[in-house]
């Protein structure tokens, strides 16, 4: 299949207007329609590795970006239609990129109760999952993408999708975004990454994205076993300290950062039972990137010899 | 003469437990509510799960000695029955009426 990186910006500008973008992110797909300027070439830059799946019948969320009607003075605005509801305030027409990817953020927090989904940066590292819930501005977004580009491969910056029989840790593949100084810090970090455009003033402030790789999007079916749950912390000029964290207390940061797990009841306690029961259980305050990767990837060893 | 109260798991789906060293998460089928326990209030939950029980019998169980005939249960066994039933995991068998 073509990959939307050698698509011209016409041919994926004239199926956003028509047909519509299916996109495969592994556990979820969604189909984008939109007739914005400047959103294709954005695309094409932060899917670059994906391909339009043309046979997808099923789309998890299936959105459209469109000029803000009847509007007749001010700064042009865009909105952002689900299943014909508008979500969000409009924007400015020059954020779409940024509407879309919150907007099916928002859409797939809602529906994907199949499974347990925690707030939280995934990757696979040696053919286990590094699990990493965090609160907004812990800087887990930061160090998923600095390990995504250090070889691991990435499963998300922001759903941990837990399956609820087996723990297992399914992909949901998308650009991983990132905010204000992080977006320069992953730029001298990984210098021969993939970044989209820069987004400024938007409500987060200035945001880009990182590409997701070939492998990454390649494997977006691989589930992974448990194997690291981490909970990071970004402080500046700190040098990275490992703590144990009791599960019990895990459990309890896991169930807050859970998107659903209040809705499951027992399938979601389960599903958190045994991905502690199957994974060593860190806090990790780091003030460098290179230093947080060593330590995990330490960390990991630990739970290689374990077995 | 004193009734002792029996205690039982709260619902017939029981009482779901994950045991992590000596702190357990326990998940309530009645209110769908997660509870962080120490390792006394898991044993009593695992006791109560094979049926119900009164004070002095999960007294025992916690301190692992037979308990005196006609003494009550120690203070400490007493509240943690209390907060184990203020949370809804368990409850007191309903007495019936003397005849």
């Amino acid at each position: 299949m073509t990959r939307l990186a050698d698509l011209s910006v016409d041919a994926l500008t004239a199926l956003l207007a028509e047909r519509g973008l299916s996109l495969d992110f592994g556990a979820a797909r969604a189909r984008i329609r939109s007739e914005i300027d400047g959103l294709a070439p954005a695309l094409q830059r932060v899917y670059g590795e994906f391909a339009h799946d043309a046979d997808g019948a099923f789309h998890d969320v299936t959105v459209r970006l469109h000029s803000r009607r009847g509007r007749r003075f001010g700064a042009p605005r865009i909105e952002m239609e689900a299943d014909a509801d508008v979500l969000f305030q409009p924007f400015p027409s020059d954020t779409h990129l940024p509407l879309l990817e919150w907007g099916i953020n928002y859409l797939l927090a809602q529906r994907l109760n199949h499974r347990l989904l925690l707030h939280a940066g995934v990757v696979d590292l040696g053919g286990r999952a590094v699990v990493m819930p965090a609160l907004p501005g812990t800087g887990k977004s930061t160090l998923t993408a600095a390990l995504a580009t250090s070889g691991a491969r990435l499963l998300s910056d922001e759903f941990g999708v837990v399956d609820l029989d087996d723990a297992m840790l399914h992909p949901l593949v998308r650009p991983v975004s990132l905010k204000n100084a992080s977006i320069e810090v992953m730029s001298a970090f990984a210098p021969s990454a993939t970044f989209g455009p820069r987004f400024p003033g938007t409500r987060k402030g200035t945001v880009s994205y990182l590409a997701p790789d070939a492998r990454s999007y390649r494997e977006r079916h691989a589930a992974v076993a448990p194997g690291l749950v981490l909970f990071p912390r970004y402080e500046p000029g700190a040098k990275v300290l490992v703590q144990p964290l009791s599960k019990a207390r895990a459990f309890a940061k896991l169930a807050v950062n859970s998107f659903n797990y209040e809705m499951l009841g027992p399938d979601g306690f389960d599903a958190v039972g045994k991905l502690l029961q199957a994974s060593l259980v860190f806090r990790l305050t780091y003030g460098a990137l290179d230093d947080a990767i060593e330590a995990i990837r330490d960390l990991m060893s630990r739970v290689v010899e374990r077995e | 003469m004193e009734i002792r109260r029996r205690f039982r798991l709260r619902g017939t789906g029981g009482v779901k437990l994950y045991t992590f060293d000596d702190e357990v998460a326990a998940f309530n089928p009645v209110t769908w509510d997660t509870h962080l326990l120490d390792a006394s209030a898991a044993l009593v939950l695992e006791a109560l799960s094979r049926g119900p029980a009164d004070s002095m019998e999960i007294d025992r169980l916690l301190s692992g000695r037979p308990a005196a005939s006609g003494s009550s249960a120690a203070p400490l066994t007493t509240a943690l029955i209390d907060q184990l039933a203020a949370v809804g995991l368990i409850e007191a068998e309903p007495v019936d009426p003397p005849r």
